[in-house]
């Protein structure tokens, strides 16, 4: 049964995608209705798979393949999250497609599903052999809705998009043979292969790390994603930050909990990691200040909050992974609430510029409150979620310090660097929440006086389908912060297990 | 070692001059300053009782640097709003404010 | 001899007598038969029991015991007031109906044996339509048809149940019955007429609509005769006490929804027999003592109450709330009778309704969801009395104040010995303590009692004040609740009727054989069949009078009004029936007179009239007086006879054909009657409900919105206050 649940969960959205695919060669929109139908079914079995695994049952499957090394797929507390994450927020932003994607809508909800499968797929991977065959494929597929709109900016940014990924997976398979070579196993799932100090470590180390990074959008790496955001449409691009780009820093917390575990605690490995986890995070924060485009901004953003969830690996604390894992959920909930939100503002206006969103509160709403909750939560005020993951990065940094991993003055740096990514934060999404609710447009100059005397206030917004989805995860924040020990209760699986 | 009482006198009184000034300044700025200093004077509580309470975990500082933030964020929404009444109606007195009336 | 002073008897028929007289002596006779109906019932012991024999049953005709007696008292004076009250009507065929309908209700109570329960039952259901039909408004005549139809239900329910009683224990005597079906049957049966929530609408819809004086008798007996059967069959079924408690509320509720005087009273009888119901349902000898006491208290209040607001209606002609008021000066009778009223009703001490609720409270007192659901009905009492007489009589209404006067002297009297009587029995409960059906050790004057009932009308009276202008102020506007389905579904029913006009097409070919065989019949025969038919097409003639049928010749008939008639002809089968009965008893006395005449007095009489012809001859010569006085009294009764077949039975049986053929053509089904129904349904009966609340709400807003002073400052002022309260509460006991 639990078997069967776990092939279905990656084997679905494989079977969906080209349902879809049929399906919009004969009707566009009941393409895109199919595929918010299918995603509901994707997500009911991963919520079966959880519901088996909170009652102890070992969900696994393995195949010879004839090679040395197995096929095999499990679910644990860290995968399952991500394929809670990706699943929910597919089945949110398939369902917000049906009126938002205007043109190869079945397009759309095959590579949707496509990479949906090579997701769920690496997240459930038990060995680094499995996965890099499903993180293939989800690097192409994924490359797809990058170019959705076909446009040449879309174009370029989807192949370097690809381009990155593929080194990123030339590093992995290197670090694969390598690892496969010295130490004999490629277990991703334990808490630490035995021997796996023998031979080159930390060239593998920053091999493994290279490969999830460039996935992450991590320091040196990030330069495709705010590129390809800003070309994908609005809804890809909430689907891509909110659950895709997470792979990587899923892989990361994986290299780092389940390659090298406790044998890498010191500082010397992890404050390198550490460095560019912060430098990722105000980095990002302060590249987000200078963006006069939403989309682009919301791309840095997302950069500086990888960081956060690379933080929280590199700590090597209880506290501190809690943090980052936590951090993964909110920031699926929070950076898809507000890409969808910038969505049906460009759907709306037909612009995206942040000057031009002035007073547009008083048109839309409900777009702009969904954008006002998710970016308060960014920024950490207390009862958002967002506030919660800081708070746990942050007395997990001094955890960290008191367990000697880490020197007092990084530490304190640390937490200042955390604390002064919220204040960039809000110095990048308060100008747009105050411009937006209480700007004015500027009155028109005298030329064309009477085109725009008084204007009326007519609501804007647009229909209930993208309404709903948008608005449900904007409200999750603020609702996920007042009972924050449902998500904590899935975190907790995953700290309790490496700690 | 100074001790705590002399941390939470000093809290008290800062807090009691907030309290005076936002109840009964009529400047709208003065009022939000006043609240800051509320604020502030809750700092210096968290940091005196993580002190001495707990001087090895250092929870009350790091909660002052959040509330920090937050304070930051309210005073450039509140100066915004601020803003947008003058904007509006022209001055700052809090006593013309009253569209709330029943 | 004795089987015919039964009381129910000596109504009956002193009913049925009505018609012969006129004027003064139809006055002076009303009065005496119920004062020999009163004398009779009081001068009947406990334990006494009249039987016949029937069929193959006995049927026990007659057997009192306390409870009964105790019924039967206050019907009987009842009985006299509202004969007093109706005095001045001048239709004998109300008095008629009236005296029925109270010797009917009589009958049931008395009745030993199910089956005689079961006839008396039935009468009373026939009866009081026919006391609603008297009003000739189409409303009025689809209320009555929808009140007959419901109570013929509730016949059938309490037959079924009696049946199955009868097949189990092969008795049918009147007893306790086990929990089973025969029980759950005939307290359907009886729920129907006691208004069972759910089961209530026909109360409301009939009551106002009958004539204001036909209202005083509905409003005592049909209900009454319900709980006095729910007290013979099942007391101590709890069920029962929750459906009282709910009664109790929900009649309060709909009642301080109303605007039509007489649908609040309607509406409080439910809530009225919901309190005796769940006494009932408690069913201790406190319990069955404060039911009873309550139905007897209920009884004087209620019909003083209908009483007044039919005065009301009979001098100024109004009967909505808001269209009333400053009545106090002009009609004082009136005014403190529904003063006095009110007071008993609400349960004031020392008026009668607080020792009866006193009753009820402490045999409610073990169980506390009761106790608090009748406490809650009280409440809602108390406010709708206070609502009726401020709005009805009390307020300021200078237009009215100049046109009211008093109501004539055979209005106020009843309702002032009413009020009287409540106020009697409210200081003395003695005198009615004594005859109830156990023995009462309740002390009512005791604190507790004042306390409870002081405490809570305080607030009330409070409440109201407040409420007054907002809340409570009646609107012109009708409030329906459930009775608009069941108006709807009840009018469907109308096929019922269309297919018993086919078989009343059968019937009157019965009717056109009747003048043929009257014809043949001689003259003894023809002399004793139209007495009897003259008499009882009296009676028909009265109701062809304001049939539709009559109306059809003259007006045309609007869409909605196209029921009238097809109830008609469905109330009028019975009188067509007992028309051809009648028909086939003449017919029979005829043939026999006919062989008799055949073999003995056509001999007889050819001596008479050889005799005659003597005397004529030799004594007084062919043009003598006496010839001719003859001569012209052949020809009167010969004349008078044809006249009554023409006008009587040709007219009557032309135009029962007419209606039916036009039936038929106006039965088809009505298109947009759903949907405006629903319409109804929306506005109304969820406005109306809902309505209570925004009214509150608003009203409270009002109020609490000057609190408001706009600034922010005050707020906060008003926040630091409240918390620092909470932490000196905090610090004083020691943390949380």
């Amino acid at each position: 049964m639990a078997k069967i649940l776990l092939l279905a969960a990656i084997l679905v959205p494989l079977a969906s995608s080209f349902i879809v695919f049929a399906q919009g060669r004969v009707s566009k929109r009941g393409a895109s209705i199919l595929s918010a139908v299918l995603c509901g079914v994707d997500l009911s079995l991963v919520l079966g798979l959880y519901a088996l695994f909170n009652k102890g049952y070992e969900v696994a499957v393995e195949y010879n393949v004839g090679l040395p090394f197995k096929l095999a797929l499990k679910a644990d507390a860290l995968g399952l999250i991500l394929a809670l994450i990706g699943t929910t927020l597919a089945l949110f932003v398939s369902f917000y497609c049906i009126e938002y994607i205007d043109k190869n809508k079945g397009l759309f909800g095959t590579f949707l599903h496509l990479s949906m499968y090579g997701m769920i797929g690496i997240v459930f991977s038990k060995n680094l052999f499995t996965l890099l065959i499903f993180f293939e494929l989800f690097s192409i597929a994924s490359a797809f809705l990058v170019i959705h709109k076909q446009t040449p900016e879309a174009i370029r940014a989807g192949f370097q998009y690809l381009f990155i990924s593929v080194v990123g997976t030339a590093c992995l398979i290197g670090a694969t043979a390598i690892l496969y070579s010295t130490t004999g196993s490629l277990d991703l799932m334990g808490q630490g292969i035995v021997n796996i100090s023998k031979g080159p470590w930390i060239l593998v180390f920053w091999l493994l790390v290279a490969g999830f990074g460039v996935k992450a959008g991590m320091f040196p790496a990030h330069i495709w994603l705010p590129e390809s955001y800003p070309a994908a449409p609005s809804a890809a691009a909430a689907i891509l930050s909110g659950a895709m780009a997470k792979v990587g820093a899923y892989g990361i917390i994986r290299v780092v909990y389940g390659v090298y575990g406790k044998s890498l605690a010191g500082p010397s490995t992890t404050n390198v990691l550490l460095t560019l986890a912060v430098i990722t995070m105000i980095g990002g924060s302060l590249a987000a200040i200078t963006q006069s485009e939403l989309k682009k901004m919301l791309a840095y953003s997302s950069v500086a909050q990888i960081g956060y969830v690379i933080l929280g690996a590199a700590l090597m604390s209880p506290l501190a992974l809690a943090g980052g894992v936590l951090h993964i959920i909110n920031h699926a909930l929070m950076k898809s609430s507000l890409f969808l939100a910038c969505g049906s503002i460009i759907k709306k206006t037909g612009k995206s510029d942040l000057a031009s969103m002035k007073g547009i509160g008083k048109k839309m709403p409900m777009t702009m409150t969904t954008f006002t909750l998710a970016a308060l939560s960014m920024i950490g005020i207390p009862p958002f979620v967002g506030f919660f993951s800081k708070w746990l990065l942050a007395t997990g940094t001094m955890q960290s310090m008191s367990g000697g991993n880490i020197a007092p003055w990084a530490a304190y740096v640390t937490i200042g660097m955390i604390v002064l990514s919220g204040l960039l934060n809000a110095l990048y999404f308060g100008p747009i929440i105050i411009n937006g609710w209480f700007g004015e447009k500027k009155k028109a100059s005298a030329h064309h006086g009477h085109e725009d005397k008084v204007e009326k206030i007519a609501f804007n917004e647009p229909s209930w389908v993208m309404l709903t989805p948008m608005f449900l995860l904007g409200i999750s924040t603020f609702l996920f912060g007042i009972y924050i020990k449902i998500p904590l209760r899935l975190v907790e699986k995953v700290v309790s297990y490496y700690f | 070692m100074i001790p705590i009482n002399y941390f939470l006198t000093l809290s008290i009184t800062l807090f009691s001059i907030g309290i005076y000034g936002a109840l009964s300044k009529r400047n709208i700025i003065l009022v939000l300053l006043s609240i800051e200093l509320m604020l502030n004077s809750v700092n210096i509580n968290f940091i005196a009782f993580s002190r001495y309470v707990t001087p090895k975990v250092m929870t009350g500082q790091l909660f002052v640097t959040f509330t920090m933030v937050v304070t930051a964020c309210e005073i450039g929404v509140g100066l915004a709003i601020v803003l947008s009444l003058f904007r509006l109606s022209g001055n700052l007195n809090t006593d013309k404010y009253n569209q709330l009336k029943g | 001899m004795i089987k015919f002073m039964l009381p129910a008897f000596i109504f009956i028929i002193g009913g049925l007598l009505t018609p012969l007289f006129k004027d003064i002596a139809r006055k002076i006779y009303l009065v005496l038969v119920s004062l020999a109906g009163l004398i009779v019932v009081f001068s009947i012991k406990a334990g006494t029991v009249i039987t016949i024999n029937f069929l193959d049953f006995q049927l026990i005709l007659l057997k009192a015991d306390k409870l009964s007696l105790f019924v039967a008292y206050i019907f009987v004076i009842i009985g006299l007031f509202a004969v007093i009250y109706s005095l001045h009507i001048k239709e004998s065929i109300f008095q008629l109906l009236g005296f029925c309908y109270l010797g009917s209700a009589l009958g049931l109570v008395f009745a030993g044996d199910f089956l005689t329960l079961y006839i008396f039952w039935e009468l009373v259901a026939v009866s009081s339509t026919g006391l609603i039909l008297l009003n000739k408004d189409p409303e009025a005549r689809n209320a009555g048809f929808r009140y007959i139809i419901m109570h013929l239900i509730g016949g059938l329910f309490l037959l079924g149940g009696i049946w199955l009683h009868y097949l189990n224990t092969g008795s049918l005597e009147i007893v306790r019955l086990a929990a089973g079906l025969p029980l759950y049957l005939v307290i359907v049966g009886a729920g129907i007429n006691s208004g069972f929530m759910f089961l209530h609408t026909w109360l409301p819809d009939s009551y106002p609509k009958a004539p204001y004086y036909s209202s005083i008798f509905m409003s005592v007996f049909t209900t009454k005769t319900a709980v006095y059967l729910l007290a013979r069959v099942a007391p101590g079924w709890s069920y029962i006490a929750y459906i009282g408690a709910a009664m109790a509320i929900f009649g309060v509720t709909m009642a301080l929804m109303q605007n039509n005087t007489r649908k609040l009273l309607s509406y409080h009888i439910i809530s009225q027999v919901g309190y005796m119901v769940a006494a009932i349902g408690i069913g201790t000898a406190v319990g069955i003592n404060g039911a009873m006491y309550h139905l007897f208290n209920n009884i004087l209040y209620k019909t003083a109450l209908f009483m007044a607001s039919g005065a009301v209606i009979y001098t100024l002609g109004k009967e909505n709330l808001h269209e009333m008021g400053g009545l106090a000066k002009k009609m004082p009778f009136t005014t403190a009778s529904v003063i006095i009223a009110s007071l008993s009703i609400t349960g004031i001490p020392f008026f009668n309704g607080f020792i009866s609720k006193g009753l009820i409270f402490d045999a409610a007192h073990s169980n506390d969801y009761l106790y608090l659901m009748l406490e809650l009905a009280a409440v809602g009492t108390f406010l709708s009395f206070l609502k009726f007489s401020y709005y009805g009589f009390l307020r300021p209404n200078p237009e009215l104040e100049k046109k009211a006067v008093e109501a004539p002297w055979n209005m106020t009297v009843p309702m002032i010995g009413l009020a009287v009587l409540c106020f009697i029995t409210g200081i003395f409960p003695g005198l009615v303590t004594r005859i109830l059906p156990f023995a009462n050790d309740v002390e009512f004057f005791t604190f507790d009692h004042f306390f409870g009932v002081s405490q809570l009308f305080i607030v009330i009276t409070a409440v109201f004040v407040i409420g007054r202008v907002k809340v409570f102020a009646p609107h012109n506007r009708q409030t329906f609740d459930f009775d608009v389905a069941y108006v709807w579904t009840i009018e469907k029913l109308a096929v019922i009727p269309a297919t018993f006009s086919l078989l009343n097409n059968w019937l009157e070919s019965v009717l056109e054989r009747i003048p043929v065989v009257i014809s043949k019949a001689k003259q003894p025969a023809i002399i004793f069949t139209n007495y009897l038919s003259d008499f009882f097409t009296s009676i028909w003639i009265d109701f062809w009078l304001f049939s539709p049928v009559s109306d059809l010749n003259k007006t045309e008939l609007e869409p909605n009004k196209k029921l009238a008639p097809a109830l008609n002809q469905f109330f009028f089968i019975p009188f067509n029936w007992f028309i051809s009965v009648l028909g086939n008893v003449g017919n029979k006395i005829a043939t026999k007179a006919t062989e008799i005449e055949a073999k003995y007095l056509n001999k007889g009489i050819q001596y008479l009239a050889s005799f005659v012809w003597c005397i004529e001859e030799l004594a007084l010569g062919k043009d003598s007086a006496f010839s001719k006085r003859l001569d012209n009294m052949t020809n009167t009764i010969a004349g008078k006879m044809a006249k009554v077949e023409k006008d009587v039975i040709d007219k009557g049986s032309q135009e029962v054909m007419a209606n039916l053929l036009w039936n038929i053509e106006e039965l088809t089904p009505g298109g947009n009657k759903i949907s405006s129904l629903s319409n109804r349904m929306d506005r109304i009966v969820i406005d109306g409900f809902i309505n209570i609340i925004p009214a509150a709400i608003i009203y409270i807003g009002e109020r609490v919105r000057r609190v408001q002073t706009g600034l922010v400052q005050n707020y906060a002022l008003v926040v630091i206050f409240i918390v620092s309260v909470l932490i000196i509460m905090f610090s004083l006991k020691g943390g949380f």
